[in-house]
């Protein structure tokens, strides 16, 4: 065990040193110039050196690299180009965004696509079976555009039930009122990010649960005459489960920042969006920071996936 | 020739892989043919925003330039990318995957590590600003989704080499004095293939749907078509919400690359079941 | 043993394996698969190997060709030191080519996606047995009909053919080199009774018409013995008994060789009274029995036998016995 996490949080910190480097010098290797963005012509020398020399732009540089890493051990972020505030404080205000987001993500996908796959499988060859097939072949290749527009046309533009874009409409209510705002507004994103999600957790569950509907523990609870439901649900789902899990657990990760496309067209205050924004406005040290968290949350989510297998699968102890 | 025989007699009774194959086909047609007779759609007309019709099959946009046109030179396009991205990727990955799985050695856990880090990074935002540094040309982005697409078919590669190391007729060949290099780029690689192929025709699929998200977020080329850019300016003209709805400009370009990604999933995921003896019912 | 002349000397060989640690701290443990081995084969003999799976002599044969890395011990080919193929590159290729495995499962020894003619040729054109395609080609389908097969085989793929055709052309693409030395390990096991007999004449011919010296390893002493000159016995990695082939039935055999002999099938109808059967399967090799490796199988087994190691003795000439019952303080005792 002692072992495992010993190696785990050596990949996992791997991860996020290789990230955070390979983003530092990329962003770096921009051909555009963020100081000109920054300054204006109207500015006296004196005040563009000293602007330059606060954000640490006059150092060669690996000093920029170094003293980068050195303030994130400490947990400063820097300074966002853009926003002229704390990395750490604009990526705060948006995270929330993209985790409410996720987790409605995860709740379609877990109380709709699991039961739906299992119902596939049970149901293997039958017309409800191979029309769900057909769906999931569509859906794990759709464009998310695509799925977005389509959401927008039929509800915001032709039912006008649901909101265009933005989490909230203007100006931001308190307490509840606020909170049915924002469920209001998730709906259409949600729906357009969770169905490459929703179409992998069904085809998974659906194929894993046929391959283990015919192993033998399976057919000697059937020949013991346990109730065809119990054995579904007992003995097979947990251990179909577990390909279904680690799929989306990574999933999910990459998404906290992966979201680009849905962020930015329903305007989604979240992280994606965000990163988006900094690359245009060629904002270093934001881009730099949703890097940062996007490989933690990845590494996270890693981590929580192999816990709920291996609670999962007795077999899989964390030692070996 | 017993082994080959049967993966075509199972092919070409694989119904969706034929739909699969029949779309691909299409699809290499309309992209390459196409351009030749259809002129590349440039500059302006007065007829904007027209319906589809007789004249304008998918109907014009809002500067008046025919959708149908932009679409076959988009389809031109997504072809010359995702060919690109995957031969790319096969370059970078293959020969990595086989020195990752056929070598013991600092080499092969350090492609380890990096094939495992690559998979668990997230590749759109990343690509998001390799395009913005590389500035934006078709090949950049082709260049850019190679390069991120390899940690994939290396695992895959891997995965294989690993298994096929411990055959018999590698040691054979070592014993008969043939070189490392030799074994692992002949012996080993000719027998890799089956899966790898089935894993290229994904990385194209997928490299069509970034190469559409990237133009879609502005970073395609400016000076061709792509279904990506089709869409970035509908979007930009709120092309969707607008009253009375363009519906063509925006739908059909998202339903090609819809098409696209089903007809190469269909088919690779057909070429899988039927290189697998166990997925050929 | 008249070693200034041997082909092929071993001189204490071990091959161990680690086994796999399952906690971070364990001591490590390994697979003794073979264990201080000594033995020596001269040109145009015939040395045959013989013992049952998991005593170690496919392992041997693998680490006397450098397939696989050795523990410990010496090899030496025509009197120079080769351990591990650690020579000159030039001299590594003249040892590959003049040293030849023929492997024991003959589906799995041809590469599946290569035609029998590339898979022949390729050897000779890495080694320079063949300068050129069309030479390599030319020599190929000679050779293909020396060992009795059609030359057209040279453009078709290995799943067409049976267990023996495959084994044939194996016997070509290692004959194609220019051997000297051959490793058969196990190498009709996998075939027909009928065709283990083709096989073993084959290579009884072969020896002959190419002036070729065998190691022929195998697990049925009746085939074994069948070819061989000399034959060595393994139990559990270490070398029991080398005896010639006519003291093979002699009275002052290893009690584990005599259960072998008792294992030949004998052509005839009557009842057979003194069939030694041995109990129990052979034992782990992560931790080999301490004393003799055989004791606890052994028929014949004393007290001292699960204390002490028994040393090789050569009991008559040319006759080594590693066994207690033949210690000469033993025999002055009784």
């Amino acid at each position: 065990m002692t072992r495992y996490v010993l190696r785990r949080l050596g990949r996992g910190l791997l991860t996020i040193f290789v990230s955070v480097t390979l983003v530092f010098f990329i962003v770096r290797a921009m051909p555009s110039d963020p100081v000109s963005l920054m300054i204006s012509p109207q500015m006296s020398k004196a005040a563009q050196e000293q602007l330059m020399h606060t954000y640490g732009l006059d150092q060669p540089l690996l000093t920029q690299y170094v003293l980068y890493m050195k303030e994130l051990l400490i947990g400063n972020m820097g300074i966002s180009f853009a926003k002229r505030i704390p990395v750490t404080e604009l990526i705060a205000s948006r995270l929330p965004y993209t985790l409410v987001l996720l987790a409605v993500v995860m709740l379609i996908v877990c109380a709709i696509g699991i039961p739906l796959g299992v119902y596939a499988a049970t149901h293997k060859g039958k017309l409800a079976d191979r029309i769900i097939s057909v769906l999931v072949t569509v859906g794990i290749s759709i464009f998310i555009p695509f799925m977005a527009f389509l959401l927008l046309y039929i509800f915001a533009f032709r039912l006008k039930v649901l909101p265009t874009g933005g989490a909230y409409t203007p100006p931001m209510k308190e307490g509840m009122a606020f909170v049915a705002d924002v469920a209001r507004h998730i709906v259409l994103p949600a729906l357009a990010l969770a169905i490459t999600n929703f179409a992998n957790a069904v085809l998974y569950t659906r194929n894993s649960m046929i391959d283990v509907m015919h192993e033998d523990y399976i057919r000697t609870a059937r020949a013991k005459g346990a109730d065809e439901k119990r054995v579904v649900h007992k003995h097979a789902l947990n251990n179909a489960l577990i390909p279904t899990v680690t799929v989306i657990g990574m999933q999910i990760g990459i998404m906290v920042g992966g979201a680009t496309v849905t962020e930015t067209v329903f305007s989604w205050p979240g992280i994606g969006r965000l990163i988006y924004d900094s690359v245009n406005a060629l904002d270093y040290p934001t881009l730099q920071g949703t890097f940062l968290v996007m490989a933690v949350a990845v590494v996270i989510m890693s981590f929580i996936v192999d816990l709920v297998v291996a609670r999962l699968d007795p077999r899989i102890k964390l030692g070996d | 020739m017993q082994k080959r025989k049967g993966f075509l007699y199972y092919f070409v009774r694989n119904r969706n892989g034929m739909i699969g194959l029949a779309g691909v086909l299409l699809i290499v047609l309309v992209g390459t043919i196409g351009p030749l007779f259809i002129p590349k759609p440039e500059g302006y007309t007065m007829d904007i925003l027209l319906a589809p019709s007789s004249e304008h099959w998918l109907g014009t946009d809002n500067v008046g330039l025919d959708i149908f046109a932009e679409i076959v030179w988009g389809a031109r396009t997504s072809l010359y990318v995702s060919i690109l991205a995957m031969l790319i990727a096969g370059v970078i990955g293959i020969p990595l995957g086989l020195i990752c799985g056929y070598t013991h050695g600092i080499l092969a856990d350090i492609i380890d590590a990096l094939i495992d880090i690559f998979m668990t990074l997230p590749m759109l935002p990343l690509m998001i600003i390799m395009a913005a540094v590389m500035g934006t040309s078709i090949t950049n982005v082709a260049l850019i989704l190679g390069i991120f697409s390899w940690p994939q078919l290396a695992r895959v590669t891997k995965n294989q080499t690993l298994k096929i190391r411990e055959q018999q007729y590698i040691e054979a060949a070592s014993c008969l004095g043939i070189s490392k290099g030799s074994i692992l780029f002949k012996h080993v690689l000719i027998n890799t293939s089956g899966p790898v192929f089935v894993n290229m025709t994904l990385v194209m699929a997928s490299a069509v749907l970034t190469e559409a998200s990237l133009s879609f977020l502005g970073l395609g080329d400016p000076t061709t078509w792509s279904w990506g850019t089709i869409l970035k300016r509908a979007w930009s003209q709120n092309a969707v919400i607008s009253n009375p709805n363009p519906w063509w400009w925006w739908l059909m370009p998202s339903l090609c690359v819809v098409i696209y990604v089903v007809c190469f999933n269909l088919l690779g995921t057909a070429l899988n079941d039927c290189l697998n003896p166990k997925g050929r019912e | 043993m008249p070693d200034s002349e041997a082909l092929l000397r071993v001189e204490h060989l071990s091959k161990f394996f680690p086994v796999k640690k399952h906690r971070l701290f364990e001591e490590q443990s390994y697979v003794h698969a073979v264990e201080d081995v000594s033995f020596s084969v001269n040109a145009g003999e015939t040395l045959g190997i013989v013992g049952e799976s998991g005593s170690g002599k496919s392992t041997l044969a693998r680490t006397i060709l450098a397939l696989t890395p050795s523990t410990s011990g010496d090899v030496y080919y025509q009197g120079e030191k080769i351990t591990d193929f650690k020579v000159g590159h030039a001299e590594q290729k003249r040892l590959r080519s003049q040293m030849q495995m023929i492997f024991q499962d003959p589906y799995a020894s041809l590469n599946p996606k290569l035609k029998i003619g590339d898979a022949i040729s390729e050897p000779m054109l890495a080694n320079g047995q063949a300068s050129s395609r069309a030479e390599a080609e030319k020599k190929t389908r000679e050779l293909l009909e020396v060992v009795g097969l059609r030359p057209e085989v040279f453009d078709r793929y290995p799943h067409e053919f049976s267990g023996g055709q495959r084994q044939r052309i194996g016997i070509v693409r290692a004959l194609a080199v220019n051997p000297k030395l051959m490793f058969c390990d196990e190498s009709v096991s996998a075939l027909d009774v009928s065709v283990q007999a083709q096989v073993l004449n084959l290579f009884n011919s072969l020896k002959n018409e190419f002036n070729l010296t065998y190691v022929f390893i195998g697990h049925d002493l009746s085939v074994v013995r069948y070819i061989s000159d000399r034959i060595l016995v393994m139990y559990l990695g270490k070398v029991m008994e080398i005896t010639g082939y006519d003291q093979l039935f002699s009275e002052k055999t290893h009690p584990y060789t005599q259960a072998l002999v008792s294992a030949i099938p004998e052509p005839s109808t009557a009842p057979r009274k003194n069939r030694i059967i041995l109990e129990g399967d052979i034992p782990s090799a992560v931790n080999p029995p301490k004393g003799c490796r055989f004791c606890q199988r052994c028929f014949k087994a004393m007290p001292e036998c699960s204390e002490v190691e028994p040393e090789m003795r050569e009991v008559e000439p040319g006759h080594f016995v590693r066994c207690h019952l033949y210690d000469p303080k033993e025999a002055n005792e009784r």
